[in-house]
């Protein structure tokens, strides 16, 4: 029995290891990098929207933002417009704008409503005056600095609206995506159940773990016997009889004595 | 009423509880945050850019580099505000961090977004902040007591008011 169970003994044991240091670990938020995988889990991140800026395109899929490709932003929320202003590249996404410098990509700032932003904003575009922020109702024109902020009547205003990216970027973005939708706690913890053998995988689980009891059992109710035996010959003073597993076929014992 | 429905209603109160998640929410927004700093009419924002020894000495107290690469402040006087996010487990918890004089004057949680933990935000935790300062190693001068079930979260609001505390040392330095 002890061979049956080795290798769902070894899975559990290390997947458990890792298990218990998750949070250490950041396996959480660590994705697992095979797309293939994601997919067959039944994963979708849903559609991407893009926008084209002067040197640039800023894409968003699930929730999350790429310039040119590269991931700059989990979570940000849906992209509403982008463009380039002097130094920063902005992004507007979940009702806040991202301020980057446009040169590297680095994220400088996140504008929220409240602590840098009037209101949420919900779109990008320009007029006669310069750069335009939309709001709910009103529009907002920021300073060169983005940190402060007048409201604005816009002027032959032009909103920045959705584009098709390039296809290879597109799918590469696609990509991308599907691997951080499952990430390794997941995994570790489907492996650890054995829920990626579909239905069946947790009763396999609740097998070896029985196994395991069984084992633990009889190995407990051994040293039992054992110990009983040796206490009952000390208390005689005879020598203990060695307890020798029995050749149930022959009858004999493994000395071939009957 | 019966005795079987009694000890159903305490045994669904008792399974239930668990699934029902508490902690996410907004618990003050950033513009009454800063009202309540400055006395209902906060300053002009500034911005302070990471580079050089602050942008290290911030990687040394976070312990991973800060993801941006500016962070906005209000300063007026002794006084400074600033609004941080650090990750708890997962999610960024966002914590308003008041500085008088070079000490903390008060710790708000503004928005914590993960599912548990959020103990933090409780008066009975931010109260140990006040009045700290920073050691010369940058520390906190004083013991913060733990939560059990909500370390994560309580070694995010630590880093961030240490943060606050190094940042307004490092305005007041530029500003001469």
């Amino acid at each position: 029995m002890g061979a049956a169970l080795s290798i769902p003994l070894l899975l559990l044991a290390v997947t458990g290891l890792l298990l218990n240091h998750a949070d250490d670990l950041g396996l959480s938020r660590r994705g697992v990098p095979w797309p293939w995988l994601a997919n067959w889990y039944g994963m979708d991140p849903g559609p991407l929207r893009a926008f084209r800026t002067r040197t640039h395109w800023v894409m968003e899929i699930d929730g999350s933002l790429y310039l040119d490709g590269r991931p700059v932003a989990e979570e940000a929320g849906r992209l509403y417009g982008a463009l380039e202003e002097g130094p920063w590249l902005v992004a507007a996404a979940g009702g806040d704008l991202l301020l980057l410098e446009a040169d590297s990509g680095v994220l400088a700032e996140v504008l929220r409503p409240g602590d840098g932003l009037p209101e949420p904003a919900h779109g990008l575009g320009r007029d006669r005056r310069g750069v335009l922020v939309r709001g709910g109702d009103h529009a907002w024109r920021p300073d060169a600095d983005w940190l402060e902020w007048q409201p604005a009547t816009p002027d032959s205003a032009t909103w920045q609206t959705p584009q098709p990216p390039p296809p290879a970027l597109a799918a590469g973005v696609r990509r991308e995506a599907l691997a951080r939708m499952l990430n390794w706690e997941r995994l570790l913890l489907d492996l650890h159940s054995a829920r990626l053998l579909s239905r069946a995988g947790p009763w396999l689980t609740d097998l070896a773990g029985l196994g395991m009891a069984l084992l633990a059992a009889s190995g407990l109710w051994g040293w039992m016997r054992r110990h009983r035996a040796r206490r009952a010959a000390q208390a005689t003073g005879r020598t203990p009889r060695r307890i020798v597993p029995r050749d149930d076929v022959r009858g004999e014992d493994a000395r071939g004595v009957p | 009423m019966r005795s079987e429905t009694w000890i159903g209603a305490v045994l669904a109160l008792v399974l239930l509880a668990p699934t029902v998640s508490w902690a996410r929410g907004t618990y003050l927004e950033p513009e009454r945050f800063l009202a309540d700093v400055f006395d209902g009419a906060p300053p002009p924002p500034r911005v302070l850019f990471l580079r050089g020894t602050v942008k290290q000495t911030v990687r040394e107290i976070l312990g991973h580099r800060y993801p941006r690469l500016r962070v906005r402040y209000w300063l007026r006087g002794p006084r400074s505000a600033w609004i941080l996010d650090e990750i708890g487990k997962e999610r960024p918890i966002t914590v308003g961090i008041g500085i008088e004089g070079g000490r903390v004057e008060r710790v708000r949680v503004l928005v914590f977004r993960e599912s548990r933990g959020d103990e933090v935000r409780h008066r009975f935790f931010t109260a140990q902040f006040d009045g700290a300062g920073l050691d010369t190693a940058q520390r906190l001068d004083r013991h913060i007591d733990n939560i059990a079930g909500a370390t994560l979260s309580v070694r995010a609001v630590k880093k961030l008011v240490r943060l606050a505390l190094y940042l307004d040392r490092a305005v007041r330095r530029e500003d001469g």
